[in-house]
C-alpha cells in the first residue's frame, strides 16, 4: 500500500463519508447539505484528475484488503476504469447540482441524498474493482442503493416500479453470482488484466467457459437492459428526473455495460472470446436490442418513457462494439460508453425541466416549449441530435466508429442495424424537436415562475453543460483531450501494439 | 482567409438583419479571386477538418453564392409580411454555411458535416410557412434527407474502409466498392432528385417560401450532384452499370418531369418537375463518364457548364414569380416579360443562350458512347429540349403578367435582386473557363436548325394544348398530382394501413406522412396497433410462469451443456 493506493481509496470515500453525514443532518439544514454534496463531488473531482494524470503517465494504482481467506478485496485503476470512474465523477457533480435545483422544498431529501451519495460510491466501486469478488459486491451495493431514489416519491406507481427493478436486478445478481463462483472454481482469483486470464483453461474448459460466459451476459443483461431482460427500465423511470438521468447515463444500466465490457475484454480477452465464437450470439442480442428498443420508442407518448427505451437501444451500442472483434469496433462501443452518457442526461435533465416549469409530461404537450425555455430546448436539440447521428456531435463520432469496426470485420449487418436505428432515432426524435420550435403553443399545465431565468438556475446549468460536453466530445474528438483519445488508448492496450 | 469565410456566414452575425444577405459575399469573392488549391487544415476539429478550394468547387462555389446572395437580398423585400422574419434567416443562413461547407470540404467528415447541416437547415425553410401544404412537404422532406443521409454515411464508411483515408483528394479511387458505389448513387440521388427519388422535389418546392425555393431548385439540389463528381469513381473506372443506370434514369426522368409538369397549375410546381428532367438532362452526362472514363474532364467541364446554367436560370424563374404577381403598369409588365421569357428560353437552349451553350458542350459528349446509344441520345435529348420548351410555356402562361392580375400592391426590394440574377444568368456562364472552347467555330444554319426545331415542337405543342383547352376543361392535376410517386405510396400506405378495422387510437405525434388529418389519424392508429402488439409480446415476457419457464428451460441447457462438455 502506497500512497497511490490511497488516492483510491480517497477517490471511493468522499462520496461515502457524504453520503454517510447527510444522513445524521437534519431536514431544515438545506445550506449545509448542499455544500456538503458540491464539496463531496468537488473532491472527488480533483482526485480523479490526479488519478486520469498519472494513468496517463503510466503509473499503476492498487491496494488490496484481505477481508476473506484467500480472496483479497482490490482496488485497482487502469485505462478502462478511469474512463468510467471520470464520466460517473463529471456527471455526478452536473446532477448534484441539478438535483438540489429540482428537489428544493421537497421532503424527505436527507434521505434522497444519502443513498445518492451511496449510489455514487458504488458506482465508483464498480470502476475501480480490480477483480470480480469486488466487482460482485459493489455491483449488488448499487443494486440496494438504488431501490430507495427509485421509490423515493412513495406512491402506489413508484412502489411498483421500484418492485420490479428489484426483482429483475436481484435474479441478475444470483446469475452474477454463480457465474463468479464458478469462474472462481476454475481459474481461481480473477484479476483483471488487459487481453484476458483465462487463456490458458481454453483447451481443457471450453464447454463450461461458453457457459459462464452465457451467465455472465444474462446476469449483467438485467442491467444493461438486453431485450428480454429490458423490462424493469421503462417502469423505473418514476424515480425523480436527477435519477432516472444518473441511472440511465452513468449508475445502473452504465454498470451493466461497464461489466460487459470488463468481462469481454479484461477476463476472457476478446481475441479468447471471439475464438470460443461467444461473440456473434452477443452481437445479434445487441441488435435485436437495438431495433426493438428504438421501435418500442416510437409509441411513447411520455417523454421520459420514450428516453428511458432509447436508452435500451443506445446502451446495446456499447455491448455491440464489444461483441465485434476489432479495435475500431472497440473504439466505438466504448466511446459510446462516455458520449451516451452525457447525451442521455442531458435528455433527462431538459425532460425534468419542462416537468417542473410547465408541468409537461408528454410530447404532445411539448408545442413550442423552444419559445417558453430557450436554453432548455437548445440543449434538448443538441443531444437528440447527437444521438441520431448528426455530425459532428458526439454520437456520430461512436456510430462512425462502429459502422466501421463493422465493415473491417466483415459484419456487414451490423452497419445495416446501425442504419436502421439511425432512421428510427430521427423518427422519434425530430418530432419532438419539430414540436418544440415550430409550432405554437398553447396553455402549459402548471407553469411555474422562476423569475429572471426561465427555469432555477441549477437546473438550467447541468444541462447546458452536459449539451457543451455532447458538441465539444464530437468536434474536438481528434484533439488529444477527448473521450475518443482516451479510448483509443485503452484499444491499444486491449490489442497490443 | 478561408476561416475568415466561415465566420462571415456563421449565424451568430443574424443580430444585423441588414446584413444577412452580405453573408454570402466572402463566397461570391473567394470563388472569383481566390487563389485555386488554397487549403486550410484544422487537425483538431470534426476529425481532422480540411478545406480546400479546387476547379470544380470554385465553379459551384460560384452559382451558389451567386443565388444566395440574390435570394437573400431578394428575402429582405418577401418577408416583410411574414410572421417569424429571423426564424426564416436563421435558417437560411444555416442551409448558406452547409451548402458552403460541403464545396469547400476536402474530406468525408467534413463534407458529411456540412451535408448533413444543409438538409435539417433546409427543411425548416419548408416547414416556413407553416399551413398543411408546408407540414406535409416538410414532413416528406425531411424523412427522404434523412434516408438520404443514412445512405450516405454508410457509403462513406464503405468508402473509407476501402479505401483507407478520408481525405477527398487522397481516396484511392482504384480501390473499388460496390457496396459504397451503389449507396452513394441512391443517397445522392435523393438530393439531386433522381427518377424514382424525386417526389419530394415537387411538393418542397411550392411549400417553401419563394426565395428558399430559389435556393432549393438551383443551389441545394447541385449538392447531389457534387457528391456524385466527388466520390464516384468518375475518371477512374468503367462502370458499364453504373453509367446505364445513370442515362435511362436521366432520360426517365426528363420526359417524366415533363409528362407530369405540364400538368401542373402551380408555375412553382411547373418549375419544380423541369429542374427534375434538367438534373435528368444532367446524370445522362455522368452516365457517359461512368462508360468513358477516359473522356471525364471534357465531359466534367460539360456538367459544370450545364450546372451553372441550370441554377442561374431556375434561380431567375422562381425569383421572378414574385415581381410577376405584382406588376401594375405597362412599362413593369414589360420588364417582367422580358426576364421572365429570357431565361425560360435558356432552359430550353434558345440558341444564343447559356442553354445552347450548355447543351452543345453536352451534346459534343454524346459521340464518344457506343454508336446505338448515341444515336437513341441523338435523337431523344432534342426532344427533351422541346420537352422543356412545353413546361417553359406552360410556365409562362401560368405566370404571364395580364393586366389587372396583379395580386400583390408591391413587390418592393425584389426587383433589383431578381433582374441581378438575370444578368448574372445571362453573363455567368460565358465566364466559365473553357466554355468558349465549346462554341463551333462558325454558325451554320444547320447548326441553328438543330437548336431550333426542339424550340419549334415545343411551342407548336404548347399553342395546340392552349388551343385545345377551349374544348377540354377538365382538371389535369386530379390525375397528375404534384409528387406523382409520392403521392402514390401515401396512398398505398394508407390504403394498407386501412384494411383492418382497427380501434382509432390517440395521435402519438409521431411524423408521418399522410395526406388528410383523418388519413393521419387513422394511419397512426394503425402504427399504435403494431406497437401495442411489440408491447403484449414484452408483457407476455414479463409474466411470472413465461420468466419461470424460461428459468427452468435456463438451467436445463445449462446441465445439458455441462453433460456435453466433460467429455
Amino acid at each position: 500500500m502506497n500512497v497511490h493506493g490511497f488516492l483510491l481509496l480517497g477517490i471511493l470515500f468522499s462520496s461515502f463519508v457524504t453520503g454517510l453525514v447527510i444522513f445524521f443532518l437534519k431536514e431544515e439544514n438545506h445550506r449545509l447539505r448542499t455544500w456538503l454534496n458540491l464539496l463531496g463531488a468537488g473532491v472527488k473531482l480533483i482526485l480523479v484528475a490526479a488519478l486520469l494524470w498519472g494513468i496517463h503517465q503510466g503509473q499503476t494504482y492498487s491496494i488490496a484488503l484481505e477481508f476473506l481467506p484467500g480472496i483479497p478485496f482490490t482496488l485497482g485503476a487502469d485505462a478502462n476504469s478511469v474512463l468510467f470512474v471520470t464520466l460517473s465523477s463529471v456527471l455526478w457533480f452536473c446532477t448534484t447540482l441539478y438535483a438540489v435545483g429540482y428537489l428544493e422544498d421537497s421532503p424527505h431529501r436527507s434521505r434522497f441524498f444519502g443513498f445518492f451519495s451511496l449510489c455514487v460510491t458504488a458506482t465508483t466501486g464498480i470502476a475501480l474493482s480490480a477483480n470480480l469478488v469486488t466487482f460482485l459486491t459493489f455491483y449488488e451495493l448499487l443494486t440496494v442503493t438504488t431501490y430507495p431514489l427509485i421509490v423515493h416519491r412513495g406512491t402506489t406507481e413508484a412502489l411498483r416500479g421500484g418492485k420490479i427493478y428489484l426483482t429483475y436486478t436481484l435474479v441478475g445478481g444470483a446469475i452474477l453470482l454463480l457465474a463468479v463462483a464458478w469462474l472462481h472454481s476454475l481459474a481461481g482469483p480473477v484479476v483483471f488484466k488487459e487481453r484476458g486470464v483465462i487463456q490458458t483453461l481454453l483447451a481443457s474448459h471450453r464447454g463450461e467457459l461458453q457457459v459462464i460466459f452465457l451467465l455472465f451476459m444474462l446476469g449483467l443483461g438485467v442491467k444493461a437492459a438486453i431485450v428480454p431482460l429490458h423490462g424493469w427500465l421503462p417502469k423505473a423511470m418514476v424515480a425523480p428526473a436527477p435519477v432516472s438521468a444518473l441511472l440511465h447515463a452513468v449508475a445502473v444500466v452504465k454498470a451493466g455495460a461497464f461489466g460487459i465490457v470488463r468481462i469481454v475484454y479484461d477476463v476472457y480477452g476478446v481475441e479468447t472470446a471471439a475464438t470460443l465464437g461467444v461473440l456473434p450470439p452477443l452481437a445479434l442480442a445487441a441488435g435485436v436490442t437495438i431495433v426493438h428498443g428504438s421501435v418500442r420508442a416510437l409509441f411513447q407518448d411520455e417523454l421520459k418513457k420514450r428516453l428511458a427505451y432509447s436508452t435500451v437501444s443506445q446502451v446495446s451500442y456499447i455491448v455491440l462494439g464489444a461483441a465485434i472483434l476489432g479495435p475500431v469496433a472497440t473504439i466505438g462501443g466504448l466511446v459510446h460508453l462516455v458520449h451516451q452518457g452525457i447525451m442521455k442526461i442531458t435528455l433527462f435533465f431538459c425532460a425534468g425541466n419542462y416537468a417542473e416549469t410547465l408541468g409537461t409530461h408528454r410530447v404532445s404537450e411539448m408545442n413550442g416549449v423552444g419559445r417558453r425555455m430557450p436554453l432548455t430546448t437548445a440543449a434538448f436539440t443538441v443531444a437528440a441530435l447527437g444521438m441520431i447521428g448528426v455530425p459532428p456531435l458526439a454520437g456520430y463520432i461512436s456510430k462512425w466508429y462502429l459502422k466501421k469496426g463493422a465493415i473491417t470485420a466483415g459484419d456487414e449487418w451490423v452497419a445495416v442495424v446501425l442504419a436502421v436505428s439511425s432512421l428510427l432515432n430521427a423518427a422519434y426524435f425530430l418530432p419532438i424537436l419539430y414540436r418544440a420550435w415550430l409550432l405554437s403553443p398553447k396553455a402549459w399545465p402548471h407553469e411555474h415562475d422562476f423569475g429572471r431565468w426561465e427555469t432555477h438556475w441549477m437546473l438550467l446549468t447541468a444541462p447546458l453543460v452536459t449539451a457543451a460536453l455532447v458538441i465539444w466530445a464530437g468536434v474536438f474528438a481528434e484533439s488529444p483531450f477527448s473521450p475518443l483519445a482516451w479510448v483509443k488508448l485503452i484499444a491499444t492496450r486491449e490489442y497490443g501494439p | 482567409m478561408l476561416t475568415v469565410l466561415l465566420l462571415a456566414v456563421r449565424p451568430w452575425r443574424d443580430a444585423v438583419i441588414r446584413a444577412t444577405p452580405l453573408a454570402a459575399l466572402p463566397a461570391l469573392v473567394l470563388a472569383l479571386a481566390g487563389p485555386t488549391g488554397a487549403r486550410l487544415s484544422l487537425p483538431w476539429a470534426v476529425q481532422h477538418a480540411v478545406l480546400e478550394l479546387d476547379l470544380v468547387g470554385r465553379v459551384f462555389l460560384a452559382f451558389t453564392s451567386v443565388l444566395y446572395l440574390t435570394s437573400g437580398w431578394y428575402a429582405r423585400g418577401y418577408l416583410v409580411k411574414d410572421t417569424n422574419p429571423l426564424r426564416f434567416r436563421l435558417f437560411f443562413l444555416l442551409a448558406m454555411t452547409g451548402n458552403f461547407g460541403l464545396i469547400l470540404a476536402g474530406d468525408i467528415p467534413t463534407f458529411y458535416t456540412a451535408f448533413a447541416l444543409m438538409g435539417l437547415a433546409s427543411a425548416g425553410l419548408v416547414f416556413h410557412r407553416g399551413d398543411a401544404e408546408a407540414t406535409r412537404a416538410g414532413r416528406i422532406y425531411l424523412a427522404l434527407a434523412m434516408v438520404g443521409e443514412v445512405l450516405i454515411l454508410s457509403g462513406f464508411v464503405f468508402l473509407t474502409v476501402a479505401g483507407g483515408t478520408t481525405q477527398i483528394a487522397e481516396l484511392h479511387r482504384g480501390v473499388f466498392s460496390l457496396p459504397a458505389l451503389l449507396l452513394l448513387l441512391a443517397g445522392f440521388g435523393i438530393k439531386a432528385g433522381a427518377l424514382s427519388l424525386h417526389f419530394w422535389l415537387p411538393l418542397a418546392h411550392p411549400a417553401a417560401p419563394v426565395p428558399a425555393s430559389a435556393v432549393l431548385s438551383g443551389a441545394m439540389i447541385k449538392a447531389g450532384l457534387l457528391g456524385w463528381i466527388r466520390f464516384l469513381p468518375l475518371g477512374e473506372a468503367t462502370m458499364p452499370v453504373c453509367g446505364f443506370t445513370l442515362i435511362s434514369a436521366g432520360l426517365g426522368a426528363a420526359f417524366l418531369g415533363t409528362f407530369v409538369g405540364v400538368a401542373q397549375k402551380n408555375p412553382k410546381a411547373v418549375l419544380a418537375y423541369s429542374s427534375i428532367s434538367q438534373m435528368g438532362i444532367i446524370m445522362t452526362g455522368l452516365g457517359i463518364g461512368a462508360l468513358r472514363p477516359e473522356e471525364w474532364l471534357e465531359i466534367q467541364a460539360a456538367v459544370l457548364i450545364y450546372a451553372t446554367h441550370h441554377a442561374l436560370a431556375k434561380g431567375s424563374l422562381f425569383l421572378g414569380i414574385g415581381p410577376a404577381h405584382a406588376a401594375h403598369t405597362r412599362w413593369q409588365r414589360l420588364v417582367v416579360g422580358v426576364g421572365l421569357l429570357l431565361p425560360a428560353l435558356a432552359l430550353a437552349g434558345a440558341p444564343f443562350t447559356s442553354g445552347a451553350l450548355a447543351k452543345t458542350a453536352l451534346k459534343a459528349n454524346i459521340a464518344f458512347l457506343p454508336a446505338g446509344w448515341a444515336t437513341v441520345l441523338g435523337i431523344l435529348l432534342p426532344l427533351a429540349a422541346a420537352g422543356t420548351m412545353l413546361k417553359m410555356a406552360r410556365y409562362l402562361w401560368l405566370t404571364w403578367p395580364r393586366p389587372g392580375h396583379a395580386t400583390e400592391s408591391s413587390a418592393r426590394g425584389l426587383w433589383l435582386p431578381w433582374l441581378g440574377l438575370v444578368v448574372a444568368m445571362l453573363a455567368g456562364v460565358w465566364l466559365l473557363p473553357g466554355a468558349l472552347e465549346v462554341l463551333p467555330k462558325k454558325l451554320s444554319p444547320q447548326r441553328l436548325w438543330d437548336a431550333l426545331w426542339p424550340l419549334l415542337v415545343g411551342g407548336a405543342l404548347a399553342a395546340l394544348a392552349a388551343w385545345l383547352r377551349r374544348w377540354f376543361s377538365g382538371e389535369l392535376t386530379r390525375w397528375l398530382p404534384a409528387g406523382d410517386l409520392g403521392v402514390l405510396f401515401e396512398k398505398l400506405v394508407t390504403r394498407v394501413a386501412l384494411r383492418p378495422p382497427v380501434r382509432p387510437a390517440p395521435d402519438h405525434g409521431n411524423g408521418h406522412d399522410a395526406a388528410s388529418p383523418a388519413e393521419s389519424l387513422r394511419w397512426s392508429a394503425r402504427l399504435a396497433a403494431v406497437g401495442g402488439r411489440l408491447a403484449r409480446i414484452e408483457n407476455t415476457l414479463r409474466a411470472w410462469p413465461v420468466a419461470g419457464a424460461a428459468l427452468l428451460l435456463l438451467i436445463g441447457v445449462i446441465l445439458w451443456l455441462l453433460a456435453v462438455s466433460r467429455h
